[in-house]
């Protein structure tokens, strides 16, 4: 019971926001809250899930990875490869951990081990990965078209949500990480209490390494879901994606630097971009103002989420 | 006098290694300028290498100042496009007298300067958090505005501040972008704005107990990187006579680079305009190199990625070897 | 004969930059003993802590534990050794459970990498109950009161086969009750026969808890008693029973007007409690007292840098407003020196001359243009008047030594013109020379009429320099004595706990 009450106190108030646009976009329109709608819902905010969860591992930690949607692109190109290349789909998911995973290793050696600021780090391999998925591709995008494969992230016979159903089991694996397994422990001794960890016997270094390495792993994974839904890996999509992560993970009530914070929350942060993106069109914004207001929308919540936790603290 | 008692030539020439190394990476990429092109020193070539540098430059000023303060003002690139905008439209769409655009568009600059100086200093979110999700908003306010457009073609006065010569020998923009380096140099130097910079920069603690308000000074800094953004914009505009709602979006990294590279501290309260002028060039040399090379567009960026973490790393490893000499020599 | 101690420290030397913090130790521990230390700030307890923790190598000398000698210092090394410490900032992790935390290096795992919670939490659980402690295992730390989250500490130290447990100031958060938990739990401790090395200033406590007490005063060992073979008074004159050398050449002046005066201050932040002092021109007042008691927020709340709830401040007759901020303090004329010179008072990466001018920059530079010349004026004249040893006013503050530094917060707050300064612990991690320069500066600053309270940890400071000395404890002032009178003892018998015959009598 204690348990489900501090989970319960964990859940933001923005999820009372999320639940009021729902309502509000199903008055505006009869289609909002329809089974057909929100299967789309949910594929849409697939890949975004389980990125924003990569991200609020290395918030938690109290770094941050600008370069999630670089490690996104690039993966989703060596996944594109190998499908074309016929290769079988078990290795295809490999191949996306694994590039997901050395990305993510070379970010946290640099971080951990060299000492360099994540933020200016992670600028610099957002580039670099971009770079390379744009060299990789000659800068047009990889078509897949392998059936089996696009099973992984279609809408199966119309009705099943396989990309939300894939990433959703990503997502549950985070929080299986986050709950059950030393890494996922010690990112919260990284980020809120590292030097006592260090007297303790905690190798951080070696731990915040893994933190950035899994975060790219899980990212590497989620471009796999990316691919077949899109049918395509496309290195000229842009890089909202780290800022939609960090945004989600923050609206969810992760905060930076002070080792708190929650996977599980991260997905009322998902779920509020993608249906706030969702209903736009219901309550007949103009395509035109809609990146402005979500901009906006995303600031405030942030505003919000921060001004809320600084409270906290100073009890 | 003041009484010098240690002549510690040693010390001295140990704190200018990172000038020195940069000063050596500007010399290899001048060299590989000469290799490809002959006339790469002649004075024509480089003046329009500075003008081709103004945009990145002033925008590095700015960036200058608030890296110094407190942080990277990623919102920058946004601004400017927004402000290009928003001057373009006014002068093309509604006529009005070019000069009063230009104020209108450095106002909007400095208003979204004390946006990005309130959520950072006086609600806290971190700098490169509140900027760059601020960007995204800009961008989609330029958008709006230009509903898709592009828009062009603009009138010959205005066009002036871009392109034109005043003599008929020096250009235009480089005499604009040095007037914003002068006074950018000026603020930081030799004003009590400047010095409080880089007080808030070194140590914030320190220098809210010597009595200076850091909220003010930090928004100062955004403020001030708003209004020189939005200048930027407007130097774009009528340099390149156009304007798209997303044609500040690939200045961020390189602004970022040459800031860093020009020797400004990542972590705050070291660094200067001058540095950043530098290393705005060594970026268009590099950039213009790699046209005459004809190194494809997509490995620019992680070119660029890879510079950025050399030098910083290049930055830590000198400064962990400073602080070891200088414990031997205590 | 070593074997039948539990640890042993033979003539262990520890040296840093400039301070020899321990000289020759000599300690030993048995086993199912409480043995208390106790010294004053600066004593080497901290030092001698962090050897034993492995923080810290010793520069000379051996360590035994059980008979065996240590060869290897690090923390991983003197967990395997049985060695437990409590520091008194707590170190957990604030957003993990109990459990967790006292598992933090060792997790039960099953299947490899997965942390067994189900198992993990019933050790936890038998632990905290083997010790009759209750704790939600499944709370955060960081929601637990202090008394618990101490239970958490002392759990996560037995959980490595633990022979030594260093407990650092455990009672000073704890209420009466939570003070008798806590001994209960102590006592099981011995039972056990785990050796407790407990540091502690509450006198009072000693007989209760303490089975032996080991003094140590300026790094070096004094002598070690059965408690019940010494009485306090004895205590604190072994504490602090050292010559006072004449350094500090302190010529008290006729005290002229009131220029400072606190009057009832609270703040029910920093724990202050109807703080009244007073300043007068020319004189300087010492506030002692243990860390802790309040002195830095005190200094803290005149400045104006943490806000106070209740009470006054007058400076000059007239008083000054709650809602004051530092550059209004300044203006009004009133400096602060922090604690902390390398946190909190300089720069120290920009040049000595930014750092003099920093607190003046407005006032020394009007229209907000800085002037070189001027600049480089007056940092001539300071560096020429303190005597600031540097090859160019140029030359970044974090290069110098730390004297120089000092001189240079000094500097600083000079010329701010203020006529109220506030030291706190001005003297700190400086060597003598440059302690000397510091004390004749103050001097020759109260001569030209202005007013000096002096925060410091240094009896021999406090006494040589004050003309009047505060004593805190517990963020109250608890005694007003003059210059004349002040004796370490005195001093410490008020700063102390329990120190005074009143007070153990009830």
């Amino acid at each position: 019971m204690a348990k489900i009450k501090s989970i319960f106190k964990q859940i933001p108030i923005v999820t009372w926001f999320v639940l009021l646009m729902i309502i509000v976009f199903s008055f505006c329109s009869k289609q909002y809250l329809t089974l057909r709608n929100m299967r789309i819902l949910l594929q849409q905010g697939s890949v975004l899930l389980v990125v924003a969860s990569a991200a609020t591992f290395i918030i938690i930690s109290g770094g941050l990875d600008l370069s999630l949607g670089g490690i996104l692109t690039l993966s989703g190109v060596f996944v594109a490869i190998a499908v074309n290349a016929g290769l079988p789909i078990i290795l295809v998911i490999l191949i996306g951990a694994l590039s997901g995973f050395l990305c993510g290793a070379f970010n946290g050696v640099i971080i951990s081990y060299c000492g360099l600021q994540p933020f200016i780090v992670t600028l610099g391999t957002q580039g670099i990965f971009y770079g390379c998925a744009l060299a990789a591709t000659n800068r047009v995008g990889i078509q897949v078209s392998d059936e089996k494969f696009l099973t992984l992230g279609g809408l199966i016979n119309g009705k099943i949500p396989m990309a939300f159903i894939c990433c959703f089991v990503l997502y549950l694996f985070a929080i299986f990480v986050q709950n059950r397994t030393r890494l996922g422990r010690y990112v919260y001794v990284i980020g809120g209490n590292s030097e006592g960890g260090r007297l303790s016997g905690i190798n951080i270094k070696f731990w915040k390494w893994l933190t950035y390495s899994f975060a790219g792993m899980l990212t590497g994974l989620a471009a796999v879901v990316l691919v077949s839904r899109l049918e395509v890996a496309d290195p000229l999509v842009g890089s909202k994606w780290e800022f939609e992560a960090i945004a989600a993970t923050i609206i969810g009530g992760t905060s930076m630097n002070i080792g708190k914070g929650n996977v599980i929350g991260t997905i009322i942060g998902v779920a509020l971009l993608t249906v706030l993106r969702s209903g736009m069109n219901v309550i007949r914004i103009p395509s035109i103002w809609q990146p402005a207001i979500i901009g906006i929308v995303i600031i405030m919540a942030i505003v919000f989420q921060v001004s809320i936790a600084s409270k906290e603290i100073k009890k | 006098m003041s009484k010098a008692l240690k002549q510690n030539k040693f010390k001295l020439s140990v704190d200018m290694l990172p000038a020195i190394s940069r000063l050596c990476i500007l010399i290899v990429i001048v060299l590989l300028g000469v290799g490809i092109d002959s006339s790469f020193l002649s004075l024509r070539n480089i003046s329009n290498i500075f003008a081709n540098a103004s945009i990145l430059i002033i925008l590095g000023i700015g960036q200058t100042i608030t890296v110094i303060t407190n942080g990277p003002d990623l919102s920058s690139g946004s601004v400017m496009t927004i402000c290009a905008v928003i001057a373009a439209i006014l002068i093309k769409n509604y006529n009005v007298n070019f000069v009063i655009a230009i104020l209108i568009a450095l106002v909007v600059g400095g208003i979204i300067g004390a946006i990005n100086g309130y959520m950072i200093a006086y609600v806290g979110i971190p700098s490169f958090i509140s900027t760059y999700g601020l960007q995204w908003a800009i961008f989609g306010f330029a958008y709006v505005l230009l509903q898709g457009y592009v828009l062009y073609d603009f009138d010959e006065k205005f066009r002036f501040i871009g392109n034109g010569n005043l003599f008929g020998v020096i250009q235009m923009p480089i005499l604009v972008t040095l007037i914003c380096v002068l006074l950018g140099h000026l603020l930081l130097k030799k004003t009590t704005l400047g010095r409080k910079c880089y007080a808030v920069g070194s140590n914030r603690v320190s220098a809210s107990m010597s009595g200076i308000n850091v909220n003010t000074v930090i928004s100062m800094a955004f403020v001030i990187s708003g209004i020189l953004s939005a200048f930027a914009g407007v130097l774009f505009v009528a340099r390149m006579n156009s304007v798209q709602s997303d044609s500040g979006s690939s200045y961020l990294l390189p602004v970022l680079a040459s800031v860093y590279m020009g020797g400004t501290s990542v972590s705050g309260g070291e660094g200067g305009v001058l540095g950043t002028v530098f290393g705005a060039m060594v970026m268009t040399v590099a950039t213009n190199c790699m046209n005459l090379l004809s190194v494809p567009s997509e490995w620019r960026d992680a070119i660029l990625g890879v510079l950025i973490i050399i030098t910083v790393l290049l930055d830590v490893v000198v400064k962990k070897r400073m602080q070891s000499i200088k414990i031997v020599s205590a | 004969m070593s074997e039948n101690y539990l640890l042993e420290m033979k003539n262990i030397t520890k040296i840093f930059p400039g301070v020899k913090a321990l000289d020759n130790m000599n300690f030993n521990l048995k086993s199912g003993e409480v043995h208390i230390l106790i010294g004053e700030n600066g004593a080497g307890k901290s030092t001698l802590m962090k050897i034993l923790a492995g923080a810290y190598a010793p520069d000379a000398g051996e360590l035994y534990i059980e008979g065996k000698k240590v060869t290897k210092f690090s923390p991983i090394a003197a967990k395997k050794n049985g060695i437990g410490i409590i520091y008194q900032e707590f170190n957990l992790v604030p957003y993990l459970t109990v459990a967790e935390n006292i598992f933090i290096d060792h997790m039960p795992k099953k299947a490899g990498f997965v942390v067994d919670k189900k198992k993990m939490h019933i050790e936890a659980k038998k632990l905290l109950d083997s010790l009759k402690m209750k704790v939600d295992t499944y709370a955060l730390a960081s929601s637990i009161p202090v008394a618990q989250q101490q239970m958490v500490e002392v759990a996560k130290a037995l959980t490595h086969d633990l022979k030594i447990l260093i407990m650092d100031e455990p009672t000073a958060a704890l209420t009466d009750v939570e003070i008798e938990q806590l001994f209960r739990i102590v006592r099981e401790l011995k039972k056990k026969g785990i050796g407790i090395i407990y540091i502690s200033h509450r006198l009072q406590e000693l007989p209760i808890i303490g089975d032996r007490v080991t003094i140590l005063r300026d790094g070096k060992y004094i002598c070690t008693r059965d408690i019940k073979d010494i009485n306090t008074s004895e205590l604190v004159k072994l504490m602090v029973g050292r010559e006072i050398k004449d350094l500090y050449n302190h010529t008290r002046h006729k005290a002229g007007e009131v220029t400072l005066k606190v009057e009832n201050l609270c703040s029910k932040k920093q724990k202050l409690e109807n703080i009244n002092i007073e300043l007068r021109k020319g004189e300087i007042v010492g506030l002692a007292g243990l860390v802790g008691s309040g002195r830095t927020e005190l200094a803290r709340a005149i400045f104006h840098i943490d806000p106070y709830d209740k009470g006054a401040i007058y400076l000059r007759g007239k008083e000054i407003g709650r809602k004051l901020t530092p550059r209004q303090v300044i203006d009004l004329g009133i400096s602060l020196l922090p604690e902390s010179r390398k946190e909190q008072g300089l720069s120290l990466i920009l040049p000595i001359s930014q750092n003099i001018v920093m607190a003046s920059l407005n006032r020394i530079f009007r229209k907000g243009i800085i002037r070189s010349k001027l600049e480089k004026k007056i940092a001539d004249k300071y560096i020429n008047e303190i005597n600031i040893v540097t090859p160019s006013m140029k030359q970044k503050a974090v290069n110098l030594s730390g004297g120089n530094q000092q001189k240079v917060v000094l500097a600083k707050w000079l010329c701010t013109n203020g006529d109220v300064i506030i030291f706190d612990e001005p003297t700190r991690g400086i060597d003598v020379g440059a302690k000397g320069e510091i004390y004749s500066l103050m001097n020759e600053l109260v001569k030209q009429g202005k007013s000096i309270l002096m925060i410091s940890s240094e009896l021999p400071e406090i006494i040589g320099m004050s003309d009047r000395i505060y004593v805190m404890r517990n963020r109250r002032i608890v005694k007003e004595i003059d210059g004349s009178e002040a004796t370490q003892e005195l001093i410490m018998s008020y700063a102390m706990e329990g120190a005074l015959e009143e007070e153990r009598h009830g």
